[in-house]
């Protein structure tokens, strides 16, 4: 009997949290399907008493919503894929070569850890202001192009590749690019997966580096344009669910398609917070 | 190849990597430690020596997003690592597919992006709509001003972390203590060991190196608090809820004062600097005592 009712009381307490943590999740869909006027009823329902597709219609009838989604869209598969090409070849270079300086390089990559970002913000606004970048959407690419974390996270998975593989092809007189491509690469698939996942949900949910470097309303990525909205449009609540859960939507779908990718990636050392 | 080939081949694959270092970070870094010692006037960058941080010092904002941020930090790294522990030490015993399910549903939360959060929060806690005054008022109570009381703001900001589950810190728990030897609990179970003894004797010492890298990484998090003050009330009402990086943000692109933003962020770039390192002098002490 005691048995029961600690293992009830550890049930509750696991469903505490759970439903704390996911309940804003669930009230932004329960908010989004229900008509604006209903939004404000006394009291607020668990299911929208009439679900509706209205605040959706409205959202997407607002043609920036689009432009903000591509915007989203070519950011974070931009870092994505440019991260991934800069950060495995560093990591090649410092888990499979032998040079002069190759422990220095890495330990000052590993240590710029530990300068926040917000430190050089106004230092790379003045930076890419310099180069005419500003109000691009080059302007949030460019500086987040390698990242420590990836390029660590990289080297620890290539030195567990064996070095026999690499030593075999230089004796059969394959170039350094080609064994690259052709054999540390493909042999990077899990690491490069990860990496890939964490970097392009990051750059998606970025905020305050777009916020700073665009002001034009047409090149917000999505964050930064449904915070506009949120300050514009204070009182469309359904308005402002809708557009939250259309940039929800795609991180919980690549959560939910690679989660055992997210789960090793956070093992093997973590990324973010 | 030859060896001197080869070298000069491991440098042109760190090329790349090693320019976007060099350009976005050490530059910056040394740029940001320049500014904070000018001034931009009309005439062109002055150098002010120790100026902008006396008028950090003397002024009101500092203090406020100063003690903003420590006390927001604080719960933020006692709560997720505390919680963290907790949930992941009831969780592990657990089968492993109810294991995969808890895993998966307080992460879920981590790959939403904080703005999205913060919008709905903003709605939740409305003071004239919202659905939790609602509540309240259908109970009979009165409306609460969550987000419109100054002395109020900062705690409601703070609720709104408190109340999601810290899914990085679960995991990675989850993770150290699925590692720890069986035959440790073992060799406790015939020595008499209640659960509780064995959690606080084995369990808890044994992950200390999670514990202290998780303490670093909210602690760097904590402080770097932006995106959720900025929806949910955008530093006010007035100056209550601003934080650090806030005021970093608003001296330099809302007040043009690239000197002051300059030095505001050269604190909190030693804040977070000592922090990190003291925190990593510990995990170094732990890894020893472990051997």
């Amino acid at each position: 009997m005691r048995k029961f009712a600690v293992k009830f009381a550890i049930f509750l307490f696991l469903s505490f949290w759970l439903f704390t943590s996911l309940f804003p999740l669930y009230f932004m869909v329960q908010t989004a399907f229900t008509p604006e006027t209903d939004i404000r009823q006394i009291p607020p329902r668990l299911f929208p008493s009439k679900p509706t597709l209205a605040n959706f219609e409205n959202l997407f009838k607002n043609q920036r919503i689009w432009l903000w989604a591509k915007n989203s869209l070519i950011i974070s598969g931009s870092i994505t894929a440019g991260t991934v090409f800069v950060c495995s070849m560093a990591a090649y270079s410092l888990s499979k070569f032998d040079f002069k300086g190759r422990k220095f390089i890495f330990t000052m990559i590993v240590s710029t850890i530990l300068v926040p970002a917000q430190v050089t913000l106004l230092p790379t606004f003045i930076l890419i202001n310099k180069l005419k970048l500003t109000d691009t959407l080059w302007a949030v690419i460019i500086p987040s192009l390698s990242s420590p974390y990836i390029i660590f996270m990289m080297r620890q998975y290539m030195l567990s590749i064996s070095n026999d593989y690499v030593d075999a092809a230089r004796v059969d007189g394959a170039n350094e690019w080609t064994i690259y491509l052709k054999i540390i690469l493909p042999m990077s698939k899990p690491v490069i997966a990860t990496s890939a996942i964490f970097t392009f949900i990051s750059s998606w949910n970025g905020f305050l580096w777009p916020l700073i470097v665009l002001n034009d309303p047409d090149k917000y990525p999505l964050t930064v344009g449904l915070a506009t909205m949120q300050r514009l449009g204070l009182t469309q609540f359904g308005l402002q669910m809708a557009g939250a859960m259309f940039s929800a939507i795609p991180m919980i779908v690549m959560f939910f398609s690679f989660q055992r990718y997210f789960m090793k990636g956070l093992m093997s050392g973590g990324t973010k917070g | 190849m030859s060896l001197k080939r080869r070298q000069v081949a491991a440098y042109l694959f760190l090329a790349p990597a090693l320019s976007f270092f060099v350009i976005f970070t050490f530059v910056p870094v040394v740029m940001a430690f320049v500014i904070a010692f000018h001034r931009l006037t009309l005439s062109g960058w002055q150098f002010v020596g120790f100026e902008n941080f006396k008028t950090i010092f003397s002024a009101e904002d500092f203090w406020i997003a100063f003690r903003n941020t420590v006390l927001y930090t604080s719960v933020f790294v006692v709560k997720n690592v505390f919680l963290a522990l907790t949930i992941a030490s009831l969780i592990s015993p657990l089968s492993n597919r109810v294991q995969t399910f808890f895993r998966a549903a307080y992460y879920l939360p981590t790959v939403i992006a904080s703005v999205v959060f913060a919008i709905i929060w903003s709605w939740m806690f409305n003071y004239s709509f919202g659905p939790v005054n609602n509540i309240l008022m259908r109970l009979g109570l009165e409306p609460v001003p969550w987000l419109n009381d100054p002395s109020l703001a900062l705690w409601t900001v703070i609720l709104t972390d408190v109340l999601i589950a810290p899914g990085s810190g679960i995991i990675l728990y989850l993770a150290a203590i699925n590692n720890i030897p069986q035959t440790l609990y073992e060799a406790a179970d015939l020595d008499g060991a209640t659960p509780i003894m064995k959690w606080l004797k084995i369990t808890v010492p044994l992950i200390m190196p999670t514990t202290l890298y998780l303490t670093v990484i909210y602690t760097v998090a904590g402080l770097s608090i932006f995106d959720k003050v900025f929806v949910l009330t955008g530093g006010g009402p007035g100056k209550a809820t601003i934080t650090l990086v806030y005021l970093i943000y608003t001296s330099a692109f809302r007040d043009f004062d690239y000197g002051r933003s300059a030095a505001v962020s050269l604190i909190f770039f030693g804040v977070s600097v000592i922090i990190s390192i003291f925190q990593f002098r510990a995990m170094a002490k732990s890894y020893e005592l472990e051997g």
